[in-house]
């Protein structure tokens, strides 16, 4: 199954879009307006605006380096940590901006998750522990509380029922594609309003990869999703909404199907049907 | 309990500033040690020091000329009988343990080599007291020189074989495909290859090894006055810095304690700028 | 290829086409590996031979006094019974060990912590320099600066108000401070704990560098603040070097010769007091060898450095399989 489709053959992205309900929502969970990101000298992404609906997928596609990271970073405040990274323009959480003077960053990261590409489970702890070792942060200490959350979210992850006998297994006994959906349980283990996926899938076998779409499918009830992916198919499977991204710039986006079969923009068509990236 | 956010900022505060004072109170003793040693020593230093010998305790008492130009000559006759000795037999297990990598010895001679290592300098000064001076019948600047090979000895092994490791095989690769023996291989590509890092082994051995007093005092055991002859220093008692600072720090004269602080400068700043030529070494690599 | 016309000198293609001399064959070769593999074997022979040299030279007094008669003989008395018993210095060693690693171990992981994650990177190299120094200084350095600059600073300004203090409030006390010259066990605790320090932190800041960044931005991620993420995932990630680090450090201590035997006041029998005098196995060895005559003082002075060794080999061994087994990034070696 090859990652770039050709515009002459809509076909198979029919098949794609088939089953899809369209859901059309109007409220806006995130929006940025202008946003611009400079490393030193470099600009990674520049004059970004865009609106992140609630309770959909958002996809974001375009070739390596070309922002879609640096983009997904902003939206948790992840480039506080870097020292060179200046972030300019406004990124808006439900309405605020989440870069103002007064906003602390480790409550913006508590309503934004992130999940990233390879499975980053916490190697000392146990697979309860990696699940609840969010709550755990704030203190909460509540047993029975934190047995309902991690059965919550580890049924969310659709990974409760394979781990519920060895919740006390360490966390890395697990394979590569449960690892990474327990690095999901524990990002949904503190009720995020958002949720960040880079690349969630890339180091795992199409099984597993499967799932973690079907998972993403069920989640965006609840969670709104923003998801990086480098394969198309799985763009167009998994998302209501999909950005183009070129050499740092939003080259265009809309919503899914629309990219995907009739784009506006030359360079989106040339990158679907595989002339590049 | 319910941690607030504040409460959980606070307590990042305040590890920060634990963090800052812990690493203060390390570093402010060292930086207090380094000024009275060169404060004290410098004006203990004179032209005497290094043009005259110790002589009796009555010399300094009576302020007649004296100093430890035979400490410093003494010094580097152990501490070069030490090199000859350590740098074959290192550079030999090194290349073993790096160009050998099969060879059914090798996890024995990495166990035994960081035996040796973690061995306290006093057990093997006590070492060649037995297997030299015993034998020799006096304490003897070659005794000494062997105790400082003992201590030098596992470190050059072991930086040896960490800059042969780090050459790529595919350097002796090379070699062999254009028709060399393996020992030419060996001799002529991969060590001039890592020659900074086996020279750089050789430095921080020979700077540890330097600053070591407790083998010294059971082998070239010290001597207040400087031989006839430079075989004297090799077959009978010497003096060396290390052992010498710490005869005149511990003895009852106060003219004694200056000089001491003189031979601690001294030692410190040998000490310190080996292990500064090292380190420029590897650096300027890139 | 060109026919082997005789020229006057010999053409580029027939030096390449001789066959080379015997040293170029097997016999270089072999002449190589064993002269290599003589010197290899000679460190195995000799960390072999100076177990064996130590043990032999203690073997008197091991006969004299039996073993563990000896291990745990309290008198030490070279000049009227000649009877002697290493028990004082294997409880001045460990005991000056362990309690200057306990004050040692948190500044040092500390500064480990400070540099691989807080501090910026102009700061970072130079306090790493400065803790490689620490480890440089010779030990006799730090014991001419112990004895004419520390010991009398302690002596004024904690022990002699202490003692007045217990003098004053509780007499009781007294005997278990001891007498406070300035050169006794505290003294020589303080110092081993500076001297061991650099140990710990080279080994903690090493494992610290080690931790992914991906694991810190995960807890990042969950809205963990700077010191969380640290607590959460970079200390139990490194634990297997910090621990590796604080028996490294303890090992150091153990064997510590120079400034403890300038500092610790050489009393030879219990009972130890916390101010006042006291030895441990390196300082008596130092001490006392050069002065020794009879047979059985050296056989047990050299018994003494064989219970030394004994102890040593033990604590690296534990400090190389808690590396292999704790460690999850595997092991490194300083």
């Amino acid at each position: 199954m090859t990652q770039k489709e050709t515009f002459t053959a809509p076909l198979s992205l029919e098949n794609t879009f088939q089953g899809k309900k369209r859901v059309k929502s109007d409220k806006i969970r995130m929006e940025t307006r202008n946003l611009t990101v400079h490393y030193g000298e470099t600009v990674g992404i520049r004059d970004i605006s865009m609106k992140i609906y609630n309770q959909q997928v958002t996809a974001l596609i375009g070739p390596s380096g070309c922002g879609k990271t640096t983009f997904l970073r902003t939206l948790n405040r992840m480039h506080d940590l870097t020292r060179i990274a200046r972030v300019s323009g406004d990124v808006l959480l439900d309405g605020e901006e989440i870069y103002g003077p007064d906003v602390n960053p480790v409550l913006i990261r508590r309503r934004v998750g992130m999940v990233f590409q390879k499975p980053t489970t916490f190697p000392t702890m146990s697979i309860f522990d990696n699940v609840v070792a969010g709550l755990k942060l704030v203190g909460i200490r509540n047993k029975s509380l934190l047995n309902e959350v991690c059965e919550r979210s580890l049924r969310q992850a659709a990974l409760f029922d394979e781990v519920k006998d060895r919740l006390k297994d360490p966390g890395v006994s697990l394979s590569g594609g449960q690892q990474q959906r327990l690095s999901i349980a524990r990002a949904l283990a503190v009720d995020p309003e958002v949720l960040l996926m880079d690349e969630p899938t890339s180091s795992l076998d199409p099984q597993a990869t499967s799932k973690i779409e079907e998972l993403i499918h069920a989640l965006k009830e609840s969670v709104t999703i923003i998801v990086i992916t480098h394969n198309l198919q799985q763009a167009a499977r998994v998302s209501d909404q999909t950005a183009f991204f070129y050499v740092g710039n939003l080259v265009e986006i809309g919503e899914t199907r629309e990219i995907f079969t009739n784009p506006k923009q030359e360079r989106t068509e040339e990158y679907i049907t595989g002339r590049f990236g | 309990m319910i941690k607030t956010l504040r409460q959980r900022r606070i307590r990042d505060r305040i590890m920060e500033i634990l963090l800052v004072l812990s690493t203060i109170l390390v570093i402010l003793p060292l930086l207090i040690i380094i000024y009275y040693v060169v404060v004290n020593g410098f004006s203990a230093l004179s032209w005497e020091f290094f043009t005259e010998e110790l002589g009796s305790p009555s010399r300094a008492i009576q302020g007649r000329p004296t100093g430890l130009i035979h400490t410093i000559l003494g010094t580097i006759v152990v501490d070069s009988i030490a090199v000859l000795l350590a740098v074959p037999v290192g550079l030999g297990a090194g290349v073993m343990l790096s160009e050998y990598p099969d060879h059914k010895l090798n996890p024995l001679l990495r166990v035994m080599n960081d035996t040796l290592n973690g061995m306290p300098a006093v057990l093997k000064g006590l070492v060649a007291f037995v297997l030299i001076v015993k034998p020799m019948g006096t304490f003897s600047g070659f005794a000494g020189g062997v105790a400082l090979a003992f201590v030098m000895l596992p470190i050059i092994a072991r930086t040896t074989e960490s800059a042969l490791m780090s050459i790529p095989w595919t350097i002796r690769e090379a070699g062999l495909a254009i028709g060399l023996p393996r020992w030419r291989v060996i001799l002529s590509t991969v060590m001039p290859s890592a020659k900074v890092g086996l020279v750089t082994g050789g430095l921080i051995a020979f700077a540890r090894a330097a600053g070591e007093a407790a083998p010294l005092l059971f082998t070239s055991f010290g001597n207040n006055y400087l031989p006839n002859q430079w075989s004297g220093m090799i077959f009978g008692p010497v003096d060396t810095l290390p052992q010498r600072l710490y005869s005149l720090a511990i003895s009852p004269y106060s003219e004694w304690h200056a000089m001491g602080w003189a031979a601690a400068i001294l030692l410190l700043g040998f000490v310190i700028l080996t292990f500064a030529v090292a380190r420029f070494a590897t650096r300027s690599k890139f | 290829m060109s026919d082997s016309v005789s020229k006057p000198s010999p053409s580029t293609e027939e030096i390449l086409r001789k066959p080379p001399g015997i040293l170029y064959r097997w016999l270089g070769d072999r002449i190589f590996t064993i002269v290599t593999v003589i010197l290899g074997i000679s460190i195995i022979a000799l960390a072999v031979a100076m177990a064996w040299v130590i043990f032999q030279e203690g073997r008197l007094a091991f006969r004299e006094f039996g073993f563990f008669g000896f291990l745990q003989g309290t008198t030490w008395d070279p000049s009227v019974q000649l009877q002697f018993g290493a028990w004082p210095f294997l409880f001045g060693t460990l005991i000056t060990s362990f309690i200057s690693l306990g004050i040692a171990f948190f500044p040092a992981i500390a500064v480990a912590i400070f540099t691989a994650e807080y501090a910026p990177k102009w700061l970072e190299g130079i306090i790493d320099n400065l803790v490689n120094l620490i480890a440089a200084v010779p030990s006799v350095v730090i014991g001419i600066w112990g004895i004419f600059v520390l010991a009398p600073w302690l002596r004024d300004s904690v022990y002699m108000p202490v003692y007045l203090w217990a003098s004053e409030s509780a007499p009781g006390l007294l005997p278990l401070l001891g007498n406070p010259i300035g050169y006794g066990m505290t003294t020589a605790i303080i110092v081993l704990a500076l001297m061991i320090v650099p140990y710990t932190t080279a080994l903690a800041r090493d494992a610290i560098r080690l931790v992914p960044k991906e694991q810190r931005e995960a807890c990042w991620g969950l809205g963990a603040t700077r010191w969380e993420v640290i607590r959460m995932t970079v200390l139990p990630y490194a634990r297997g070097g910090i621990l590796a680090g604080a028996i490294l450090s303890l090992g150091r201590a153990i064997g510590e010769t120079m400034a403890v035997a300038m500092l610790i006041g050489n009393k030879n029998t219990l009972p130890f007091s916390i101010l006042g005098a006291a030895a441990t196995m390196p300082s008596v060895i130092i001490n006392e060898f050069r002065e020794a005559v009879e047979n059985i003082h050296l056989s047990s002075l050299m018994a003494i450095g064989f219970i030394l060794f004994l102890i040593s080999l033990i604590v690296n061994l534990i400090a190389a399989w808690i590396i292999r087994r704790y460690s999850i990034t595997g092991g490194r070696t300083v």
